[in-house]
């Protein structure tokens, strides 16, 4: 999953980069030395194909997605700050810029790595490879371990509560939605990175929400999720995806006739397991909201305002009427983040 | 608001927003700005020009409906590919020639004084999939200005022309493309489904108040015409009856929907026949037509028999209801959308 975090990135930086040529002037080694090594690792999941991951792949995800969230964020504060900012002050911020970019670098160089030993990995699993080889490869895997593991075990500790729910629910009735959701798996897993991320992003939305195809489309392209096709109008091409989706049955077309326009909602066995791909939050009641929270979704932003404090939202979705009274709905530190309002 | 430099989409749909923020124009990511029904906002200022990434400009003024002025300059947005809800006077109707990528354009308050340049401008917009246009007043026998050189692009899918008509453009009947047509409040004295009935694409079709005939024949649709009409809406205070329809007319209509039909008194003999209605809704009903669509008995119940799902609500319960909210006489409302 964490190919579209990757591929999706790279459009937007090279979009960014292009917007904001000022601001990153004096750095376009670096960004291209970071574009560089993120190609490398789109190209490393065009090889692989869709095949299954093992355990040592999804943890090597898992921390290519940190790193990627770390990424988006630095990039987004740096164009924030330079913007707030005339003439010497500038500087400062270059130089910080920089040195969190060798880190991010460093980082990168290691992801990158690992990714190399996943690659031999796999393509020596299937024949008898050479003795050392395999010595190697073994040696390898158990240094990923080591390093990842407590991101992997804090990964695997939610993935089991959430089963425990699950399991919870069977009890009361429905019987195995676990077994049942199977085929439902299967068949999302074999969707090509820009599907999934389509259809997760339809997720978001409350489960009886249809929402309006067109505003969708609009959407999607804002959040930056639709795969670029040489020729073709962006909007297009995510009309093209839901489409696919609609054809394949994962996505449900709203047909209420008497309404203009259609509307498209998601079909539920897939929301089971899609539920929480996305790190979102919708705050009806005092919940708190996780601190990497990227969409929030509220009936009431004066509830919520004060717990934005900490995050740095990327979409922020009121529903209903809203008293926007004053400007001081928008005053919070992290609101500079949003791209979708 | 003027800080928020990432953001690419904005949505204030349905907000109660009366001005935008000064520093609009800060918002250098934005593509997307949906200001639709939004308080008392009349115009937008020369910081629109500043967001030159701007794909699609949703507008509509709900109060005294009308559409939003544009500053001089509009033109130069070139990435725009959806601008709907433009007030067509001042300078607009010229910025519009360069707007030769728009895909999605609506443009209210259409008159005489700024028609010749508008649809000299729309008539180069090749890649134009759907077209709005509107007259002012329109549910008031506004007069929609069409000129007789004027003919859309014909890869036009979507078309919705408001306001009184002297007669069916002649070019319509040609747009192969159309899925979508809406007619609203033309009033015309010529039934205008005589040329619609060709269009071999036409899915959904809604004749709002669009012809004022008192009564629709055989000729408003024969076998095979309409051949993806699913949908059909139709509006009418003056239609008395639908008399007849050929079997093999609207081979694949879905939804049959009348309203406002305030004077409709029969289905057509040969509704029967059409059996791929899913619903059929009457709103309202007039009570001795119900009566004669009632399952025991009633004299038009074959027509209606097969049809899974029917929606009404009997005329006499509307002007009841009615009369509890207002505790006036009814008076005829007028119809808005």
């Amino acid at each position: 999953m964490a190919e579209a975090t990757v591929i999706f990135f790279l459009q937007r930086l090279e979009s960014l980069l292009l917007r904001e040529t000022e601001t990153f002037t004096g750095l376009e080694d670096q960004m291209k030395m970071v574009k560089g090594t993120i190609k490398e690792i789109g190209c490393f999941y065009v090889d692989r194909g869709n095949t299954e991951g093992d355990a040592a792949f999804s943890r090597w995800e898992t921390e290519l997605k940190n790193l990627f969230d770390d990424l988006d964020d630095h990039v987004d504060e740096f164009v924030i700050q330079m913007d707030q900012q005339q003439g010497s002050d500038r500087l400062g911020l270059i130089g910080c810029f920089r040195t969190e970019l060798q880190k991010i670098e460093s980082r990168l160089a290691e992801t990158t790595h690992k990714m190399k030993e996943l690659k031999n990995s796999s393509t020596t699993a299937g024949g008898m490879g050479e003795k050392s080889d395999i010595k190697e490869q073994s040696h390898g895997e158990e240094e990923v371990q080591t390093e990842v593991d407590s991101i992997a075990s804090e990964a695997e500790k939610e993935e089991n509560e959430g089963n425990r729910e699950q399991s919870d629910g069977d009890k009361e009735g429905q019987t195995s939605v676990e077994s049942s959701s199977v085929p439902f798996r299967l068949k999302y897993n074999s969707l090509p990175y820009y599907l999934r991320s389509c259809l997760m992003y339809c997720c978001i939305f409350p489960e009886n929400y249809g929402i309006a195809k067109g505003r969708l489309i609009r959407l999607l392209v804002a959040e930056g999720l639709i795969q670029e096709k040489a020729g073709q109008i962006v909007e297009d091409v995510a009309e093209e995806n839901i489409n696919d989706l609609v054809s394949q049955g994962m996505l449900l077309v709203n047909d209420d006739l008497r309404d203009n326009g259609t509307k498209v909602t998601v079909f539920s066995p897939y929301r089971v397991f899609l539920r929480d791909s996305y790190i979102t939050a919708h705050p009806d009641s005092d919940f708190s909201i996780p601190r990497k929270a990227r969409r929030i979704l509220t009936p009431d932003m004066t509830k919520v305002a004060q717990s934005l404090n900490n995050i740095q939202p990327r979409s922020l979705f009121l529903f209903g009427k809203q008293e926007l009274s004053g400007e001081n709905w928008l005053n919070f530190e992290g609101a500079k983040f949003l791209r979708v309002i | 608001m003027g800080d928020l430099i990432h953001l690419a989409y904005l949505g204030l749909k349905n907000n109660d927003i009366n001005e935008l923020p000064d520093r609009l124009g800060n918002l250098r990511a934005l593509q997307s700005l949906d200001i639709r029904w939004c308080g008392d906002l009349t115009e937008l200022s020369t910081e629109i020009l500043k967001l030159v990434r701007l794909r699609h400009l949703k507008m509509f003024k709900s109060r005294n409906v009308s559409g939003m002025k544009l500053p001089g300059g509009v033109g130069t947005l070139g990435s725009l590919l959806t601008l709907t809800g433009v007030h067509a006077g001042g300078e607009i109707a010229g910025e519009l020639r360069k707007l030769t990528q728009l895909r999605r354009l609506g443009v209210m308050d259409v008159a005489e004084e700024n028609a010749n340049e508008l649809y000299a401008s729309i008539m180069v917009m090749q890649g134009l999939l759907s077209l709005s246009l509107e007259a002012k007043h329109t549910f008031d026998q506004g007069h929609l200005v069409l000129r007789d050189s004027f003919s859309p692009p014909s890869i036009l899918r979507k078309l919705r022309l408001e306001g009184l008509l002297e007669k069916t453009p002649n070019w319509l009947g040609s747009m192969e493309s159309l899925t979508k047509l809406r007619l609203g409040f033309s009033h015309l004295s010529e039934n205008p489904t005589l040329a619609l009935q060709v269009l071999p694409n036409l899915e959904k079709l809604t004749l709002w108040h669009a012809y004022d005939g008192r009564q629709l024949g055989k000729d408003f649709c024969k076998a095979g015409g309409f051949p993806k009409l699913e949908v059909l809406i139709i509006a009418s205070r003056v239609l008395e009856e639908w008399t007849e329809l050929e079997e093999g007319a609207l081979p694949r209509l879905k939804y049959l929907h009348f309203h406002n039909c305030l004077n409709l008194r029969m289905l057509p003999e040969g509704l029967q026949f059409v059996t791929t209605v899913e619903e059929l809704v009457l709103l309202p009903l007039l009570d001795e037509h119900e009566e004669r669509l009632k399952p025991d008995g009633g004299l038009e119940n074959y027509k209606i028999r097969n049809i899974p799902k029917i929606t009404f609500i009997p005329a006499s319960v509307v002007a009841s209801r009615f009369n509890e909210r207002f505790s006036t006489p009814p008076t005829p409302a007028t119809d808005k959308e």
